[in-house]
C-alpha cells in the first residue's frame, strides 16, 4: 500500500487510527502489529512470509546474542553469523540476477536462472535489524523480549518500506510506554499533510517533465533542455523522498512515536559532504555506525581513511540497486568527498557563499545523471549533452518547458529551501498577530486542510505513482 | 564523512537506554551463568530453525513465483507477434499514461496496444516492473480500467462489456500481462510460452 493512495488515505489510515486510539493501552502495539502486517502484505502477499520469518530470526538471534553477553567469543560468533545470514539474504535479492549478468558477459556459455522480484522495503529492515544486533553485542542496548514489540520495531508501517532507518536504542522506551496527545497528533498529522502535498504537487508534477526529457535520445536533448531534465529529477526524487519521510515521521507522531528527521534542506549544502549530512540522514548515519567507524573512522592514517571513505560510498551506491550506475554513482561520490577533505576541502572554504552553494549543486546534479540513467552509456551521453554535446546549447523545447513551468519551479526551489515552510509559517502567524492565538490555530488548520483538500484533489484526478524509494 | 558530535549524542543515549528501566533488570530471568547459556542454546537453536526456514521458503519461491531470466524486449518482442494480425494499434507512454493512470518511466518495460476504433474494448497490455511492490499499483490500475470501461459499453455495447468481463489478467514474477479481446486466450498462451 502506498501512503499517497486513496485507499491507504481515505480507508486504512481512519480505520487503524480510530481502532488503535479506542483501545487499551496493552492492546495498542497488537494493534499497530497487525495494521503494519496488513500494509505490507496489501502490496507484497507473498514476501511478507519472508518478513515475518526475517524478524523471527532476528528476534532469536537478539536474545542469543544478549544470553551470551558474558561470553564475549560466542557473542561475537552469534553476531557474525546472524549479520552474514542478513546480509547474504539481502544480496541475494538485490544481486544474485545481476552477478548472474555479469559472468553470463564474461563467459561463452550462458548460465539460466530464475529471477525473484525484490521485496519492498528489504534493504531497510535487514539495516534495521543488522544495526539492533550490533548494538546488543556493542552492549549499547538489551534484546526485546517481547516478540510483539521486536515485531513493531522492525514492522511498524510509517517507516517499514522505505524508511527512515531506525536504531532500537531511539525507540526502545517509546515501545512500552509512550504519549499521545492532541497536540502531538495534530503535529504528526500536519507533517502528513506536508509530505503527501511534496510527493502529489511537486514531486509528481516536475517528475512529469523528467520523463518527458528522458523519454528523448540524450544525444537530441540541447544542453538547455539536459540541465532542465536534471534540475527535475533532482527536485523529484527530494520531494518525493523526502514527501515520504515526512509522511513516515508525521503518522509515527500520530501513533505516539518520534522519529529522527531524515532530510535537513540538502539543497542548501555548502559542500558535497554537507550536502549527505542532510539528505537521507538515516542511511548516512547507518553507514557511518556500522561500516565507517568499525573500520577506523578518520582515527587513521590518510590512506587507510582514503580507503574508509572508499569502501562506505561503494556500498552506499550498490545499496542502491544491482546496476553498474548505481555503483558508479557511489564510487563517484566516494572520491569526490576525499577530494574535499584531502586536495580542494580548504580552497572551497574560502570561496563566497554563492560559489560554494553552485559548487555543491553542479556536483550533485551531475552525480543524479549517473543515477537516474538505465546504463552508463546513457549517463554519458547525457552529461555530453549537458555540455553542448547534444543538439546544441538550447533549443524551443528548453525554452517552452522554462515558460510554461516558471512557477512550479519557483515552487520547487522554495518548497526545498527553508524559506518555503518560514513563508508558510509567518503567513499563519500574521494572524496571530492581527487576531489572537485562538485564530491562528484556526487559521493554522484551515490551511493545512487547504492543502489536504488540494492534494487529495489532485490525486484522485492525476492517480498515485510509487515511491523511487521503494525500488531500493 | 566526518564524524560529528552526534556520535556522542548517541552513544549518551544509548547509554541511558542501557543504564534505564528495561525490564532484563527485572531477575526474571538470569543473564550469567548456566541458566544463561542454556538460554542462549536455545535462541541459537530458535535461529537456525528459523534460518532453515527462510531458506526453505525462498527455494519455494524460486520454484512457484519466478520467472525465466528473460528481458522485457523478448518478452515484448513473442506478444508484439502475436498481435501482428490483430487491428489493434501499439500506443506510446502519455496513451498509457492516460488510461491506467501509470508512468511508463517506472516500469523496465511497458508495451501498449489498443484498438483504433473508440467502439471496440480490446486491448492489450504487457508491463515489466522494477520491484514487487508494483505489481499491485499495476494490477490495481488494470482492474479500475476494465470496471469503468464495463460500465461504459454496458449500455450500448455488450459484446464488449462480455470482452472486459473475460479479460486475461496474468501476473508472472515482474511480469504483469492484460489482454481484452475474443483472442485474449491465445494472447495469453504466447505470453505464458515466452517466459
Amino acid at each position: 500500500m502506498v501512503f499517497s493512495s486513496v485507499t491507504f488515505l481515505f480507508f486504512f489510515l481512519p480505520v487503524v487510527l480510530a481502532v488503535y486510539y479506542l483501545a487499551p493501552e496493552r492492546a495498542k502495539n497488537p494493534i499497530l502489529l497487525l495494521a503494519s502486517i496488513l500494509f505490507y502484505a496489501w502490496g507484497e502477499p507473498v514476501y511478507v512470509i519472508l518478513l515475518i520469518l526475517s524478524i523471527i530470526f532476528n528476534y532469536f538471534c537478539g536474545r542469543e546474542i544478549d544470553a551470551d553477553s558474558e561470553n564475549p567469543a560466542r557473542a561475537k560468533r552469534s553476531l557474525i553469523a546472524a549479520v552474514a545470514f542478513n546480509v547474504l539474504i539481502l544480496f541475494f535479492f538485490k544481486y544474485y540476477g545481476f552477478v548472474l549478468e555479469i559472468i553470463n558477459s564474461l563467459v561463452s556459455e550462458e548460465i539460466a536462472y530464475r529471477e525473484l522480484a525484490l521485496p519492498v522495503g528489504i534493504s531497510f529492515y535487514t539495516f534495521q535489524e543488522i544495526s539492533y544486533l550490533v548494538d546488543i553485542y556493542r552492549k549499547k542496548v538489551h534484546a526485546q523480549k517481547n516478540v510483539v514489540n521486536f515485531a513493531l520495531y522492525i514492522a511498524m508501517f510509517p517507516q517499514l518500506v522505505a524508511g527512515p532507518i531506525i536504531r532500537y536504542g531511539d525507540i526502545e522506551m517509546q515501545l512500552t510506554g509512550r504519549k499521545i496527545s492532541i497536540r502531538k497528533v495534530g503535529q504528526g498529522a500536519a507533517l502528513f499533510v506536508f509530505g503527501l502535498a511534496k510527493k502529489v504537487l511537486l514531486a509528481d508534477s516536475v517528475g512529469k517533465i523528467f520523463e518527458q526529457i528522458s523519454a528523448s535520445p540524450a544525444g537530441s536533448l540541447s544542453a538547455l533542455t539536459a540541465w532542465i531534465g536534471c534540475i527535475s529529477f533532482a527536485f523529484q526524487i527530494y520531494f518525493d523522498f523526502s514527501g515520504y519521510s515526512d509522511m513516515a515521521i508525521g503518522l509515527g507522531r500520530m501513533f505516539g512515536f518520534e522519529f529522527r528527521k531524515n532530510f535537513d534542506h540538502p539543497y542548501v549544502a555548502k559542500s558535497v559532504s554537507e550536502f549527505w549530512r542532510r539528505w537521507h540522514i538515516s542511511l548516512t548515519s547507518w553507514f557511518r555506525e556500522y561500516v565507517y567507524i568499525p573500520l577506523g573512522g578518520s582515527h587513521c592514517s590518510a590512506s587507510e581513511n582514503i580507503r574508509n571513505l572508499l569502501i562506505v560510498w561503494l556500498l552506499t551506491g550498490m545499496w542502491h540497486g544491482a546496476a553498474w550506475n548505481y555503483i558508479v554513482w557511489g564510487v563517484y561520490y566516494g572520491v569526490i568527498l576525499v577530494m574535499e577533505k584531502y586536495v580542494w576541502g580548504a580552497s572551497v572554504d574560502q570561496m563566497p557563499r554563492a560559489v560554494r552553494h553552485i559548487y555543491t549543486i553542479v556536483i550533485v546534479l551531475v552525480g543524479w545523471v549517473f543515477f537516474f540513467s538505465p546504463s552508463l552509456g546513457y549517463a554519458l551521453r547525457y552529461l555530453a549533452a549537458m555540455v553542448g554535446g547534444g543538439a546544441g546549447i538550447a533549443d524551443m523545447e528548453g525554452w517552452f518547458i522554462l515558460t510554461s513551468h516558471w512557477l512550479l519551479y519557483l515552487a520547487a526551489l522554495l518548497c526545498s529551501s527553508r524559506a518555503g515552510h518560514m513563508v508558510f509559517r509567518k503567513a499563519i502567524g500574521a494572524f496571530g498577530v492581527i487576531g489572537n492565538a485562538r485564530l491562528k490555530y484556526v487559521a493554522g488548520t484551515v490551511a493545512y486542510m487547504a492543502v489536504f483538500v488540494v492534494s487529495a484533489a489532485y490525486l484522485v484526478t492525476e492517480g498515485y505513482s510509487t515511491f523511487i524509494y521503494f525500488r531500493f | 564523512m566526518t564524524e560529528t558530535k552526534k556520535e556522542t549524542a548517541d552513544a549518551g543515549l544509548s547509554g541511558m537506554i542501557h543504564d534505564g528501566g528495561d525490564s532484563y533488570l527485572s531477575g526474571k530471568e538470569p543473564r550469567n551463568g548456566s541458566a544463561g547459556h542454556s538460554h542462549a542454546g536455545l535462541f541459537g537453536l530458535m535461529r537456525y530453525a528459523a534460518a532453515v526456514l527462510i531458506i526453505v521458503y525462498i527455494v519455494f519461491l524460486m520454484f512457484q513465483t519466478s520467472v525465466s531470466s528473460r528481458s522485457f524486449d523478448t518478452v515484448a518482442s513473442a506478444v508484439k507477434d502475436s498481435l501482428a494480425s490483430s487491428n489493434l494499434a501499439e500506443r506510446d507512454g502519455q496513451r498509457f499514461k492516460r488510461n491506467f493512470g501509470l508512468n511508463s518511466a517506472d516500469f523496465d518495460g511497458v508495451l501498449y496496444y489498443s484498438s483504433e476504433s473508440v467502439m471496440s474494448a480490446e486491448e492489450v497490455l504487457l508491463v515489466k516492473v522494477k520491484s514487487a511492490s508494483q505489481i499491485r499499483a499495476v494490477t490495481e490500475a488494470i482492474e479500475e480500467r476494465i470496471a469503468a470501461r464495463t460500465d461504459a459499453f454496458e449500455e450500448y455495447a455488450p459484446d464488449q462489456a462480455k470482452i472486459l468481463e473475460d479479460a486475461q489478467l496474468s501476473v508472472r514474477g515482474r511480469f504483469v500481462f492484460y489482454a481484452a479481446s475474443p483472442d485474449g486466450a491465445k494472447y495469453r498462451e504466447v505470453f505464458d510460452s515466452s517466459l
